[in-house]
């Protein structure tokens, strides 16, 4: 029965998709929650700057260092067994398999170099490696800051505040819009790391269900 | 001849499917085992006595009261949600009774019309009045054809009815065709129209078992088997691509925080809620696509198609035909 073969590689197809997509979905999603984990551990790191003038620089280049970490090695093993497992539902899915396993995952995350201001130990001081002008912006940055604040009162501030949820907070949500904005988002120019794993995915289907027709 | 040709299949069917090395996709008993995976085993046959079960399940005041029961029980949900959960029920019922060839008299044929009818009323928020009146048209003339069917088997002279049963597989695929434009346009408006054009999906597929019938019921064994493939295509092209993961991102709240935990929990309910809907999409796919199966083997067998609709028609005990490929 020639078409009842045929509608079970198709399904299968369906299937496989669905399989991957889910796994991709909940992967990069618990991959997430760890990173806001990981960033919360991080938060005793952080100074006034960071809290009131530079948010993003403390929380993204942490998220994207601790997606990366997770995802470049899963991503690796996504291609190889998705690829297999296509390859298996039809001989004929050969080709198809091996534009798999060719995909370039770690060219959709966002490159660390590009994202990541140098961490910084627990005085506040920028590590060795921080360029000029990052330097020089985020301490005029700084050095207003703790004009506004008045230089007394700034140490009394730090000790007693940087512990403060709230603060914690602002910078979790820096966190939390990174993972949207950069990994886990559905919308946004350029495309979040997710819908573009997706359309891989939706793509590759879309061909194989043509080739078992 | 069909008495003996029956003879063997049921019980080794039965022990088979025991056993786990079989298993029924669509309307066919399939092997299970490695050396024969795929292959098939033998074919199903919905009986007179199958019909009469189905028509008393699903009689229209028993489904109000499920639907009424399932609604007191998601009280605390949306309404949205508690429509989707309530055809999800449906849903199973609606796959279990399309399977294979129907040889359905008009009142089983008109209680399921009434289900996916009645479905389409409570899901119709997005239909336009004018559109939802054309649909209604459809069903009315799928009803009338339907009644002119069994009205056949009463003629006594069978040239006379065969004429008449050629122009019903003929006419009913204009309803077919309308009912497939409709479940396309609801589509179209993204698939949140899903319930919608599933039940139009229902009524093209009982549209097709009809013609089919049609064909059959006029020794017409080779127009029946293209009319059942290609509506299986139709069915396919319309569904096929759909995958859960789809249902799921449609189901999830707009704007959600894609890193928030509210997210795992939506996604969770979601994956849940897609689950047997997902599952009747596949089904109806595989009950389609096994429609047209016994032909061949019944040609093989030396049985002709009228011969077979006829003893289902009067098999008033055992609810399914096994015939052995």
């Amino acid at each position: 029965m020639i078409m009842l073969d045929a509608l079970d590689k198709r399904q299968a197809v369906t299937a496989w998709r669905d399989r991957w997509r889910f796994l991709v979905w909940t992967t990069m999603y618990e991959t997430g929650q760890q990173a806001l984990k990981a960033l919360e551990a991080e938060l005793p790191k952080s100074d006034v700057k960071d809290v009131y003038l530079e948010r993003t620089e403390f929380a993204n280049p942490r998220i994207d260092k601790s997606m990366r970490l997770t995802l470049q090695p899963f991503f690796g093993i996504v291609g190889c067994k998705a690829a297999l497992e296509l390859y298996k539902i039809d001989p004929k899915l050969r080709d198809l398999s091996q534009e798999i396993t060719k995909i370039d995952f770690e060219c959709m995350m966002p490159m660390l170099a590009a994202t990541e201001e140098p961490l910084k130990d627990k005085d506040g001081s920028i590590l060795a490696g921080a360029t000029g002008m990052v330097t020089a912006f985020g301490g005029f940055r700084a050095g207003l800051a703790v004009g506004l604040l008045g230089a007394g009162a700034f140490g009394a501030y730090k000790l007693a505040e940087m512990a403060s949820p709230r603060f914690h907070g602002w910078l979790l949500d820096a966190g939390r819009k990174r993972l949207a904005q950069v990994w886990l988002g559905t919308t946004g120019d350029p495309l979040p790391v997710m819908p573009q794993i997706a359309s891989i995915f939706d793509d590759i289907a879309i061909k194989a269900r043509s080739i078992t027709a | 001849v069909i008495d003996e040709v029956l003879l063997a299949a049921p019980q080794k069917a039965f022990v088979g499917l025991r056993d786990g090395s079989l298993k029924i996709v669509g309307s066919v008993v399939r092997w299970a085992t490695a050396e024969k995976n795929g292959q098939i085993f033998a074919h199903l046959q919905p009986t007179a006595a199958s019909e009469m079960a189905q028509q008393t399940a699903l009689r229209l005041d028993d489904l109000k009261q499920g639907q009424e029961v399932m609604q007191a029980m998601l009280g605390n949900l949306s309404g949205g949600m508690q429509m989707l959960q309530v055809m999800s029920g449906l849903n199973l019922a609606l796959s279990v009774v399309d399977i294979g060839i129907s040889v359905a008299g008009f009142a089983l044929m008109n209680a399921k019309l009434n289900v996916v009818q009645g479905a389409i009323h409570e899901v119709s928020g997005g239909i336009r009045s004018i559109q939802q009146e054309a649909i209604e048209r459809d069903f009315i003339k799928l009803r009338a054809l339907a009644e002119r069917y069994e009205n056949t088997w009463s003629v006594s002279d069978y040239s006379r009815a065969a004429p008449i049963l050629m122009k019903i597989a003929s006419n009913a695929n204009e309803t077919q065709i309308l009912l497939e434009y409709h479940a396309q346009n609801m589509l179209q408006l993204g698939l949140e129209m899903l319930p919608v054009a599933d039940r139009m999906l229902d009524g093209m597929a009982l549209t097709i078992g009809l013609r089919v019938s049609a064909a059959m019921a006029a020794n017409e064994s080779e127009l029946a088997r293209k009319i059942a493939d290609d509506g299986f295509r139709k069915i396919e092209a319309i569904t096929g691509g759909i995958g859960q993961i789809d249902l799921a991102q449609a189901r999830l709240p707009k704007g959600i925080d894609t890193a928030s935990k509210d997210w795992e929990a939506e996604f969770a309910k979601a994956k849940e809620e897609t689950t047997p809907i997902i599952a009747k999409l596949r089904t109806r796919e595989a009950n389609a696509a096994t429609r047209s199966s016994p032909l061949p083997t019944l040609k093989a067998k030396g049985i002709t198609s009228r011969e077979w609709l006829e003893h289902a028609r009067l098999e008033r005990e055992e609810p399914m035909l096994v015939l052995a490929h």
